[in-house]
């Protein structure tokens, strides 16, 4: 892949993630480019890889001679463990001016309460082939991903290694073999996955699938109002049904926000505008300026101090946040900061993210990684304000019926594999470290969709299971804290595939949905 | 002569060093700028890229295709290594050295072109640790991000939004470098 398709391929995926990037492609396309030029400048010393490249034929020279009298090395002696928005982007200052000038209060009104709309079973298509988007599959390198791969060839399809169940509460993977070789320390950890929670009881056969409906109510208004526009040079009532799809507003002060309001997807979001927003860290030019501007450990406030400062943006705006758990201060870099033994040299972020976990009929929402998500607050602390925000969205789902998995074992199994799309490398040769799950809470999960034919993404609610994790290793590799798995078995079903090529197109998702009847705070059937 | 990568593994997995250092070759480059972008350290970088790679010759016997791709596991013994290496020993960065190792491979520097991507490089060590590893493995290596979750231990959708952050990120610490070609 040349360097231009895959900067084509790279802005596909990133419009698919964040629609409201629409607009800015060429800006992208500048910003991808010069990451890669910036790329090919960093290579090793051609004397070092000469010399590294001659050590290690020597090396293998004394495996060998090793070998003929000790077999129990690993290199030549091994067995093979065979397993196994084209978006319309209107100006915003048309927006805002169109808005003035017709003295109109206009009411875009996202809504804080939430909204559910029952629609029929499956009306959101198949979830197996929807939720898997990604059209590169896991060593498939070719026709993958980049030129230098090419040369490779890629590698083979993995597979997720599949764990026995053993009995209710363990669950062994069939990747414990003795560590070989020379010993000293493990650099792989595999984990085995141990539930010792309490027996899990299952909701029953069906549970709703949550699917966020789109767009702003009143939205027509406004676009309605800006076909009455004129501009001079161009007279937008010349054009048929034009409908707003986006909007963006600086504000012209010193720290100042820019908001972007995307009509189509029912979102807000708040940025820095960068142009008033010039640190001293922000104007560096090289290292040197860089490393005498770097925050220390003792820059970062505490996480009560953070989270007011967060509250208090949300307020001032008037954000609420009824429909949000109890905030919490995203810091996995400390996971690795604490563990550093010069900590001097570790990175500390200028901004802090506050995550106000969205709550669904009192249940928190989750990621695929297990971690709580919702409306997202960053705060820079180098000057202790808000420097952005984002999905802060409309809260009206289509709930639609989906068959459940109801074979626990099948359950347990995925969690002992490490969870649903648990993609990470593991080695026979390493140590096997062991992550204990505790009893699991049943919640919901956030998982994309991408609707190929329309190039929509949509938002999925699916029922899962959030087992924690009660016990890791202090110093393994593991940055996790819970391991999920959907229940809808069309989303399981989904992961079955892995490694293998994922049928495209994708299925038209809104075929099949019926009537819809609002039915303020309805209760999801699912429960734990 | 071109090789399929799973024939190299296979030739390498039964002794052929020839195999092992066609990987080798693929693969150096691509490892040393994972380790360096994070220490920023040339002998440091120098050093794990090393240690990754005798362990990968020593351990070559035990990759298993059907778990998973080469590039995967190599990585993760990188990263691994490196944040072993982390945790264990005290590290002094000499700023300057640093500084001549980024600008001495840069044939470029002096021109105005180059003046800006020195900027980018040193605007991508102002993003959080994750973002910089899925930014490197995404964009510079051109992995997928099933295959960076497979490298990184974090969800497809972590790496995806670790990249839509990151890049959201680099458009407003590098604001002046793109109004200055006018395309802000």
């Amino acid at each position: 892949m040349d360097r231009n398709s895959q900067i084509e391929d790279i802005l596909r995926e990133l419009l698919q993630q964040k629609p409201e990037l629409r607009g800015r492609e060429m800006q992208l396309r500048e910003l991808l480019a010069s990451l890669m030029a910036a790329r090919d400048e960093t290579t090793p010393d051609p004397s070092f890889a000469k010399n590294l490249r001659a050590d290690l034929a020597a090396q293998a020279k004394n495996f060998e001679r090793n070998y003929e009298t000790k077999p129990s090395l690993i290199f030549f002696s091994m067995k093979n463990f065979s397993y196994v928005l084209g978006a319309i982007v209107l100006v915003a200052i048309g927006a805002v001016g169109a808005t003035i000038f017709s003295k109109q209060q206009l009411s875009l009104v996202l809504g804080s309460d939430v909204e559910v709309n029952r629609v029929g079973a499956e009306a959101f298509g198949d979830l197996a082939l929807a939720v898997s988007t990604d059209t590169t599959a896991l060593g498939r390198g070719a026709g993958g991903s980049g030129a230098e791969r090419s040369q490779s060839g890629g590698g083979s399809a993995a597979a997720v290694p599949s764990a026995m169940l053993t009995d209710d509460k363990s669950m062994a993977s069939p990747l414990i073999y003795p560590e070989g070789g020379g010993g000293g320390m493990p650099f792989f950890y595999n984990y085995k996955f141990v539930y010792k929670g309490e027996p899990i009881t299952l909701p029953g056969e069906q549970s709703d699938v949550y699917r966020r409906v789109k767009g702003f109510p009143g939205g027509a208004e406004i676009s309605s109002t800006l076909r009455g526009l004129n501009f001079g040079v161009v007279n937008l009532g010349s054009f048929d049904n034009l409908q707003m799809q986006s909007f963006s507003l600086l504000e012209d002060r010193d720290f100042g926000y820019a908001v972007y309001v995307d009509m189509q997807q029912g979102s807000i979001s708040v940025s820095e505008n960068w142009q008033k927003w010039q640190t001293p860290d922000r104007l560096c030019q090289d290292d040197v300026c860089f490393q005498q501007n770097r925050l220390d450990i003792g820059d970062i406030p505490p996480d009560a101090e953070v989270i007011a400062i967060a509250q208090a943006f949300l307020s001032a705006h008037n954000i609420p946040t009824d429909n949000y758990g109890t905030p919490v201060v995203q810091n996995y870099w400390r996971h690795d900061y604490e563990l550093a033994a010069d900590q001097s040299i570790m990175y500390i972020p200028d901004v802090v993210t506050v995550v106000y976990p969205l709550r669904i009929n009192g249940q928190d929402i989750f990621d695929e990684s297990g971690n709580p998500t919702g409306l997202g607050v960053n705060v820079n602390v180098r000057v202790k304000r808000v420097s952005g925000l984002w999905e802060l969205t409309s809260q009206r789902y289509d709930a639609s019926a989906y068959q459940n998995e109801t074979d626990t074992s099948r359950i347990l199994e995925i969690a002992g594999r490490g969870g649903f799309r648990n993609y990470y490398y593991e080695d026979p040769s390493g140590a096997t470290a062991e992550v204990e799950l505790g009893t699991p809470t049943l919640s919901y999960v956030k998982v994309w969709m991408y609707d190929e034919p329309s190039a929509l993404g949509y938002e999925l609610l699916v029922p899962s299971l959030i087992f924690p994790i009660v016990k890791q290793p202090e110093n393994g590799y593991l940055y996790r804290t819970s391991v999920i798995v959907p229940l809808t078995k069309e989303v399981l079903d989904s992961d079955q595939d892995f490694g293998g090529p994922i049928p495209m197109p994708l299925p038209a998702v809104m075929e099949g949905v019926e009537s819809s009847v609002v039915v303020p705070d309805a209760a999801p059937p699912v429960s734990e | 002569m071109a090789m399929d990568e799973l024939d190299l593994v296979a030739k390498s997995q039964k002794g052929d060093f020839e195999a092992f250092g066609a990987l080798y070759d693929a693969y150096l480059p691509k490892i040393y700028r994972f380790l360096f972008f994070r220490l920023r350290h040339q002998e440091t970088a120098e050093d794990l890229t090393s240690q990754t790679f005798m362990k990968a010759l020593e351990r070559i016997g035990s990759f298993d295709p059907e778990r998973g791709n080469f590039s995967s596991w190599l990585y993760q013994i990188a990263r691994n290594t490196m944040v072993d290496h982390l945790r264990a020993n005290k590290q002094v960065v000499e700023l300057d050295e640093a500084i001549s190792v980024a600008s001495g491979q840069d044939v470029q520097e002096e021109t105005a072109d180059t003046w800006d991507i020195a900027r980018v490089r040193a605007q991508l060590r102002n993003l959080p640790t994750q973002q910089q590893e899925v930014l490197l493995l995404r964009v510079f290596e051109g992995y997928s991000h099933r295959e960076i979750a497979a490298t990184l231990g974090i969800s497809e959708g972590a790496s995806k939004v670790n990249l839509s952050r990151a890049i959201d990120a680099l458009q407003k610490l590098l604001g002046l470098f793109l109004l200055s070609f006018g395309i802000s």
